[in-house]
Parts: structure tokens; C-alpha cells; sequence
């Protein structure tokens, strides 16, 4: 590895003070002059049709300002890649809880009295919440009529796909690679089953939140718990229907997002309540809300079909995927459209299809969650394959390792693989649970079994541009600035990492600013672990522009050659000659300006490189920019008279790339083996028949405290893999295929101890006690008929 | 309707009208602009509103503001002492324990409560102490270190007092 002086180093995080001392200010903490609290009214039904709304009396209420319904917000609809919802419903209702009004007060207390008072008269519509019902030919119920009149927006290689008979349905994204039914004939082993995952929930400790101050100018200033950076800025001024420069969107700490603060949600509610009031508005979701109303997971159904060879090689794989969306398509179209790839970048497999679906539904909308559909498919994949090892007799670890994409391998999208590090993953990850050591026997109730997962994660194809500024300081301080959001995965210390080995200065001459469109540059946002990877390389761009600013000066000044110049801890020097340097001041005038120039602001784009897919097959040599990998190892106990699962070892080892804060990697790796641990034991959302949530809050739906997650040493974590090639110094991303491989592993190892797959998440008490007990009755009732035929 | 209510914060008095239904959280965030305390349920499930009342973590939220007049409420804002922070926080900072940093401020409280009562906690102690503290990123490994890390520190300390 180069030796670099900040790169792969364990530097403090630039936020952490701030953090832990309450100063840092998150999108709620901010309280400008007599500013007003929102609330919104959702609707009771989960389909029905606005017959009128009254808000007369809520108005009248002392300390209400305002109060808005369908009728203030504007005609055009919005959200997403289709253009299905308007900000508030206007004629029709489609989950419960979909917003109908919204009031804003002097404080919260009013707000929701007010609530109270609105009158809203429904006619209740017949409603399908299975998305298998939902998404079939001729569904009696259709949840939006107006489908194939709406604005469908292509975006980034992603695009809607209707088809007539199934009204429903938004999306049909393919995979054709080779030939299945010959695969499948040509297979000596196959192997099918019908996985589904749950609506989980992302749960960001900091629900939802948007505050907006229209300024004295006309201008509409938002501060939101957001994370899509500028891309949400363009979105809000069209959902708005104002001029974007109209539009200043900043989006300060994030108390976490995972997904789930990627669309507009809360905002242009409350941007239309501030306008209507002439001041500014905070509007907070409650945690009932972001249960219901902030996009958790879409749940997926994953028909799957595998056919192999007698030695274990795959030679055929058809999946057939249902998404169910609920009411709105969010960004479930591109969790659709890109999910796929969590199945077409960790194996070879010369034969495969992919037919991945998107329906409508009427329960609460969802989207994306910390790895865009990948966990979904990876966990129908890696589940069956362990089947399908035992069944063949061949080691879970072999089979895997013979089918593997390695450097070289041409996979089901039709890319050249490279930079893979999978098998190193998976070589750690075998060797920390010692597979070859014999089963540990029961234990009173206890079963023991260990499981293992591999998993993928792409990330951002197409032609995604990122722009990124650097400002040089005469004080010998950098200043980067981007739209990249800042929500705890630490983009505000790597970037900074990125530019002081790009200067070859002290870390703590670096300053980020950022996620505030009135003074950073493009940038989508935080995403799809295009972070490090996306910006790290905008980053490292502008410093370079910055830096040939700096010699240009300072060639005149030191009348050296721009090209026999460079630069560390604040000087520039010449090159083969370090006695002759000068430091920045000296480059520039006093009050820090230049005397030809202004100043020196480096700026520059990153652009990834492409080659559009085929529309029908989806193959390309060129699509993925790349892919972040892993494979993950857990020992379980499982009790068979309560069905509880004890996790006793946990490890976890990634390629992505060269990490750059190898510490702040470990937190990802550690925080997504612990939040998958919940996801695939006791995480989902529920509701009633009439499509209410039932288990909206922190004590019906439980995510993972201390005392469910591995101890300090059964949870081990760790990097293999090499640089990427086109990385920043090599690196990649890790937020998400950190989740994708936890699932799988949990669900082999509890396999593994009680003999039975269970192919639904989450793999409850109850669900593994009842699945133990029909074994036992099968078990019995076979026993029973043996002796009766002795008899 | 409103009363006027004494409340002793971060070791200063302040007099506020409040609603006799206004929970602490709110009266910390809205009305003193406490804004270290964060809101993450309003239901006492997550923790992220935890203050320390009397020494004792509890959360916020769960709290009615007129209940708190003669008590000594500290926040995450009144733990840095003259520019010097308490050896929790900077435990927090050294060990990597802090990612988006919302459930930070109640887990340091109610860390800061545990080692007042309990110097010299294993780790179990210290996970059954803080399952109150819910925290979506970190995975709780590195807050485990931290707290360890903060108790060495304040055995150093009163071993050189």
C-alpha cells in the first residue's frame, strides 16, 4: 500500500464535538423568529375519494395562522421518477394516513387542537393491500386511474414501465442474460422456493423534519432532515412551482437517514403552510408518522429458481421479484430497477432472467433502505444456495467459492468483473466460524448452527456527475465545499482526509462546508454509498484545480516553472529544491486576494462513465461503476421449546477498496451487522385488515438496544479486498453492503441448528417455534404411519 | 393556562410560563433553545430525550416541566466545565462512539449517571444501563468502549485527587 499521510488513517471525526457536546444543530434545532409549528392530517381510510374538506373552524382556532388542503397546493403532481402525488390528496385517498390537510400554529399544542376541527366528508373506495393481488392482470382495483396520463420521468437509466392489463404495476424491469430454458435443461439439479421480506423499518433515530423561512426576498429557504442534496433542491422548486433559484435548500446534521430521507416527504408541506402564513414553519414528524409516512422498505416477494450442474456449478437462475410500492412509487422504481444487481455481481451464472415488478398497493408508500433492493434478492440467493449445497453434498463455502465472479469473468449484465474481493471475504469470513470444526452438541433446548452469506452492493451507474469546490486560503487553510449530506456516515472527516493528502497537509487545516445550495456545488446526495467513492473523487478534482491556481501564482513569484511545483503543510516548494518555497501568505495580498484573479477556488466534476443497457435485456459492458462486497459469518443458539435466538458469534469482512478512516469503516460494518441482527429477527411493520399500522412506535416495533445485539467480542469485523482502481486513493463504498449478506447469514445459521428453512423474514420466536412444531408433527405423524404399515 | 415555574438548568435559574401539561423536553427545547436535548419518540421508548435530574438519568419526555421546580436538572449542554469536557464526552470523541450524533447527548447522560453510581461498571452492567438508549448506526460496540474508556479516565482522576 503507498504511504500516504492521511489516507487510511483513524483521524478524529471532524463532527464529533459538536456532537457530543449538543451543539451540533440537526433540521429541528433550528428556531428562527416567530416561527410556527405544522401539523398534518392524514386520512382514516386507506382508499377512499374527498368528497369536501372544511377548514373554517380550524381557523378560527386562537393561534392558527394557517390551514391548507389539496385545493391550496398545486395541480401539477410530483415525487420520484412518476409523477403520482400531489403534496397534499385532492380528490383521492390512498393509504391511511395519506396526507389531507396541514395546519400551522403557534405552537404544536394548537396545531394539532386544531387538527381536530377540520371537517373532511369520504367515500370509501374497495381496497387491495396483497401485492400479488395488486400487481395481477385485470385487478379489479386500481389505486391511480390517471397511471398512464401521469408525467413519467427517465432519470439516470431508470424509467417506469406500464403494462395494460395489470393496472397496478408501474415497473417490469428485465435481466435477459443467455438462455434459461436451456440452462434449465441443461441442469442436473434444480432447485426453486418463494422468499419474502418484510416492511422494515429504517427507524433514524431523528424522525423527519423540515422547517421553511420564506425570506424577505421571495426566496424559500428549507432546511430538512434530507438527504438527496441538490437533486431534492430542483425536486422541491418543481413540486413548489417556483424558479430554483428561488429554491435555497439546506440540509444540516442528519440524525441518521439509511434511506429513509431520500424524497420529498415533509417539506413541501411545509413550505406551502409557511408561504400561506407569510412565516416560518417547522414541521416535525412524530414517531407514529415517520413509521407510517416516511417510506420505510418496500416488502419483496422473490420467486426463485436454480439450476445446477452435479459438481455444483449453476448453469440457470430465474427470479421473479414483486415490490410492493404501496400507495406511491416513491423511488421504489429505481429499488426495482437497480435491486436486480444484488443478484448479477457476486455469482457467475451463464443462463439467467430477472423479471422484477412494481406495484401500487394501498398501504403507506415505501422506498429504499440502506442498499436499494439488494438485501431482498441476496436473501433469496444465499438462503437457497445453502439448501442447495446440502442437497448436493457439497461444503456451503465450496459451492459458493466455485460459482463466484472473479477478475476476468464476464456476469449476467455482460460486464467484465474486476477488482472483486469477495473470495478474500469469504476466505475470513470460513475461517472465523471453523466450519470443519465438528457441531457443538444441544445443549437442554439449545440448537447450534452456523450460517454464512455472501453479498453485493453497486453503486450509482450512469453518467452521475458530482462537482465539488476548493477554496486556498492565505492561512494555509482548505475549504471543501459540497452538497453531500452529512448524516452520521462521516463525509464531512473522509472528504476532509481526502484533501489534506491531496495537499499533503495537517488534517486540521481543512475545513468542509456543506449542504447548503446557496454556496455548494451539484451533488445528488447521500446515497447508494456513492459518497466516499463519488465526492472523494469531486474532491480530489477541485484540489487539483485548486492546486495549479496555486503554482500558476506562485510560478510568477518564485519564477519556478508551474510543473516544478507542489505543495505540502501549507507552502509550495519547489520540487528537488525545499529550501526554496514560500507560504501561501506570501502568495497573496493582505485580506487574502489576489492581485490578478480574486482568488483561488478549485472546482471540477466528476463524471462516471457508462454504456447505456439494452432496454429488454439489461445487459451492458460497461454499467456498474463498481461493487462493494462482503461475506458475513454467525454462530446462533437457537431454543426449540421458545424459538429465541441467541447470537454467539457475528464477523464480518468487506471489500471496499482502501478504506480511508478505517475506524469510521468499522462503525458502518458494526452498525449494520447489529441492525440486520433486528431486520432478520424481530423487525416489521403490521396492519389491521382496514390497512391501519399497528405497531407504529419504538415498543411494538423494537429495534435492536444493547442487550439484542452481539457482545463486544462476538462481533468482529474487518476489510479484504484491493484498491479500485478508479476509486479516491482506491476507495469504495461500505454503508450498504454491510446490511446486504446479515439476513442470509442469520437465517443459514438458525437453519443450520433446528433443520428447517424458514423463508420469511423476520425469523421470529413465533415463527421458528411454530416451524419446529409442524417438524415435530410431521416428524410424529410419519413415525405413525411407519408403525401403522408395520402393524 | 399557563403558570410561571422555577427551573434550575445546567446550574442557572430560569422563571418560565409553561402549560401544566408541557413536558421538560419541550420547555428545554422550545423555550430555553436547549436544543442538545433531542426528540427522537416523544415516548419515552428511545432515550435521545435523556437530561440527568438529581444525578438520575430519566428521559425528558416523559417528564411534566412543573414537576422539575426544586430539582437540579443537568443537560448535555452543562457538562463541559470551563472549556474542559467530562470525561465521558471526550471518551465518546477519542473511541469513534459518535456517528449522525442523535442519541449521543442520552447515552453520554446516561452514562455519566451510571459511572456516578456504579464506578467501575463490566460490560454487561454497562449494556443493561444503557438498553434504554436506543442508537440506529453504531452497532453499541464502540459506545461500550467509550464508557470503558471514560471509567479509566475518571479512576485516573481520582487517584490524583
Amino acid at each position: 500500500m503507498p504511504d500516504y499521510k492521511v489516507i487510511g488513517k483513524s483521524p478524529l471525526r471532524k463532527d464529533a464535538y459538536e456532537k457530543v457536546t449538543g451543539k451540533a444543530v440537526f433540521s429541528a434545532d433550528i428556531h428562527p423568529k416567530g416561527m410556527l409549528y405544522g401539523k398534518i392530517l392524514g386520512s382514516p381510510y386507506a382508499h377512499a375519494r374527498i368528497k369536501s374538506i372544511d377548514v373554517s373552524e380550524a381557523l378560527k382556532l386562537p393561534g392558527v395562522v394557517s390551514a391548507i388542503t389539496g385545493k391550496d397546493c398545486p395541480d401539477a403532481r410530483t415525487s420520484g421518477y412518476i409523477h403520482d402525488r400531489h403534496i397534499l390528496c385532492k380528490e383521492i385517498v390512498r393509504y391511511m394516513g395519506d396526507p389531507v390537510a396541514a395546519v400551522a400554529a403557534t405552537s404544536p399544542e394548537t396545531a394539532k387542537a386544531a387538527l381536530e376541527l377540520i371537517k373532511v366528508e369520504y367515500e370509501e373506495l374497495p381496497t387491495v393491500f396483497d401485492p400479488e393481488e395488486a400487481g395481477s392482470v385485470g385487478c379489479k382495483v386500481v389505486i391511480h386511474e390517471g397511471l398512464p396520463k401521469y408525467d413519467h420521468i427517465e432519470f439516470q437509466g431508470v424509467w417506469s414501465s406500464l403494462e395494460a392489463d395489470r393496472p397496478n404495476q408501474f415497473i417490469h424491469r428485465k435481466i435477459i442474460h443467455g438462455d434459461v430454458e436451456k440452462g434449465f435443461k441443461e441442469a442436473e439439479y434444480i432447485i426453486e422456493g418463494r422468499y419474502e421480506l418484510p416492511r422494515a423499518h429504517h427507524c433514524a433515530l431523528e424522525p423527519h423534519v423540515a422547517l421553511c423561512v420564506p425570506e424577505a426576498d421571495g426566496t424559500i429557504s428549507l432546511y430538512a432532515s434530507e438527504q438527496a442534496g441538490m437533486y431534492h433542491r430542483y425536486e422541491m422548486a418543481e413540486a413548489l412551482g417556483i424558479d430554483v433559484s428561488k429554491m435555497h435548500f439546506v440540509a444540516p446534521h442528519l440524525g441518521g437517514g439509511f434511506g429513509g430521507k431520500v424524497g420529498i416527504m415533509v417539506g413541501p408541506i411545509a413550505c406551502m403552510l409557511a408561504i400561506k402564513a407569510g412565516k416560518p414553519v417547522r414541521l416535525e414528524m412524530t414517531r407514529d408518522e415517520v413509521f407510517i409516512s416516511g417510506n420505510p422498505r418496500s416488502p419483496g416477494i422473490v420467486y426463485l429458481k436454480d439450476g445446477y450442474k452435479k459438481d455444483g456449478t449453476l448453469v440457470a437462475r430465474q427470479i421473479r421479484e414483486i415490490i410492493n410500492s404501496g400507495a406511491y412509487s416513491t423511488h421504489t422504481t429505481v429499488l426495482v430497477s437497480a435491486g436486480v444487481y444484488g443478484a448479477t455481481g457476486t455469482y457467475r451464472c451463464p443462463n439467467l432472467r430477472i423479471d422484477a415488478t412494481g406495484v401500487y398497493t394501498n398501504t403507506p408508500p415505501t422506498g429504499p433502505y440502506r442498499s436499494l433492493g439488494s438485501e431482498i434478492l441476496t436473501f433469496a440467493i444465499e438462503s437457497q444456495m445453502d439448501k442447495a449445497a446440502d442437497e448436493l453434498g457439497i461444503g456451503k463455502i465450496e459451492l459458493r467459492e466455485k460459482n463466484l465472479l472473479v477478475d476476468g469473468d464476464v456476469d449476467p449484465i455482460g460486464q467484465v468483473t474486476y477488482d472483486n474481493g469477495t473470495m478474500a471475504c469469504l476466505k475470513k469470513a470460513a475461517a472465523y466460524l471453523d466450519l470443519d470444526e465438528p457441531r457443538k452438541p444441544k445443549n437442554g433446548p439449545w440448537a447450534y448452527g452456523k450460517g454464512i452469506s455472501t453479498g453485493n452492493k453497486f453503486t450509482a451507474y450512469w453518467d452521475t456527475g458530482t462537482v465539488a469546490y476548493c477554496h486556498v486560503y492565505d492561512d494555509g487553510y482548505i475549504e471543501i465545499r459540497t452538497m453531500h449530506t452529512e448524516m452520521g456516515q462521516g463525509a464531512t472527516t473522509v472528504l476532509a482526509q481526502v484533501a489534506a493528502e491531496e495537499f499533503q497537509t495537517s488534517y486540521d487545516k481543512i475545513k468542509v462546508v456543506w449542504a447548503d445550495s446557496a454556496v455548494c456545488p451539484y451533488d445528488e446526495g447521500t446515497y447508494c454509498s456513492r459518497g466516499t467513492f463519488v465526492n472523494g473523487n469531486a474532491v480530489r478534482l477541485a484540489c487539483q484545480d485548486a492546486k495549479r491556481q496555486l503554482f500558476a501564482v506562485a510560478s510568477k513569484i518564485m519564477e519556478v516553472p508551474a510543473d516544478k511545483l507542489a505543495t505540502c503543510d501549507g507552502v509550495v516548494y519547489e520540487i528537488g529544491n525545499r529550501d526554496n518555497f514560500r507560504y501561501f501568505y506570501q502568495l497573496f495580498e493582505f485580506g487574502g486576494y489576489l492581485r490578478e484573479g480574486g482568488t483561488i477556488i478549485g472546482k471540477d466534476t466528476y463524471l462516471m462513465t457508462f454504456e447505456e443497457d439494452d432496454r429488454e435485456t439489461g445487459q451492458s459492458k460497461d454499467l456498474i461503476t463498481f461493487y462493494s462486497y462482503g461475506a458475513l459469518a454467525f454462530e446462533v443458539a437457537v431454543n426449540e421449546e421458545t424459538g429465541e435466538v441467541r447470537i454467539l458469534k457475528s464477523g464480518g469482512w468487506y471489500d471496499m477498496g482502501q478504506p480511508i478512516n478505517p475506524k469510521l469503516v468499522e462503525l458502518q460494518l458494526e452498525g449494520a451487522m447489529c441492525m440486520g441482527v433486528g431486520q432478520a429477527l424481530f423487525e416489521e411493520m403490521l396492519f389491521n385488515k382496514d390497512g391501519k399500522a399497528i405497531n407504529a412506535n419504538f415498543r411494538d416495533y423494537r429495534i435492536p438496544t444493547m442487550l439484542d445485539v452481539p457482545k463486544n467480542d462476538a462481533l468482529v469485523s474487518g476489510f479484504a479486498g484491493q484498491p479500485h482502481r478508479m476509486g479516491p486513493y482506491g476507495a469504495k463504498g461500505i454503508g450498504e453492503v454491510s446490511l446486504v449478506p446479515v439476513m442470509p447469514a442469520i437465517s443459514n445459521a438458525i437453519r443450520d441448528a433446528v433443520g428447517i428453512e424458514i423463508k420469511e423474514i423476520p425469523l421470529t420466536r413465533e415463527r421458528i417455534l411454530s416451524a419446529i412444531n409442524a417438524k415435530k408433527a410431521a416428524e410424529k405423524a410419519t413415525a405413525a404411519a411407519v408403525e401403522k404399515k408395520i402393524a | 393556562m399557563k403558570q410561571i415555574i422555577k427551573l434550575n438548568v445546567n446550574g442557572l435559574d430560569y422563571e418560565i410560563a409553561a402549560e401544566p401539561n408541557e413536558t421538560l423536553v419541550d420547555v428545554l427545547r422550545e423555550d430555553l433553545l436547549l436544543t442538545g436535548v433531542k426528540k427522537g419518540c416523544d415516548d419515552g421508548d428511545c432515550g435521545a430525550c435523556t437530561v440527568l435530574v438529581d444525578g438520575k438519568a430519566v428521559p425528558s419526555c416523559c417528564m411534566l416541566a412543573i414537576d422539575m421546580q426544586g430539582k437540579k436538572i443537568v443537560t448535555i449542554e452543562g457538562l463541559e466545565k470551563n472549556g474542559v469536557l467530562n470525561p465521558v464526552q471526550q471518551a465518546f470523541i477519542d473511541q469513534f462512539a459518535v456517528e449522525c450524533g442523535f442519541c449521543t447527548p442520552g447515552m453520554i447522560l446516561t452514562s455519566v449517571a451510571l459511572l456516578n453510581e456504579n464506578p467501575d461498571p463490566t460490560e454487561d452492567e454497562i449494556r443493561d444501563a444503557l438498553r434504554g438508549n436506543l442508537c440506529r448506526c453504531t452497532g453499541y460496540a464502540k459506545i461500550i468502549n467509550a464508557v470503558m474508556a471514560a471509567k479509566e479516565m475518571l479512576k485516573e482522576q481520582r487517584k490524583a485527587s
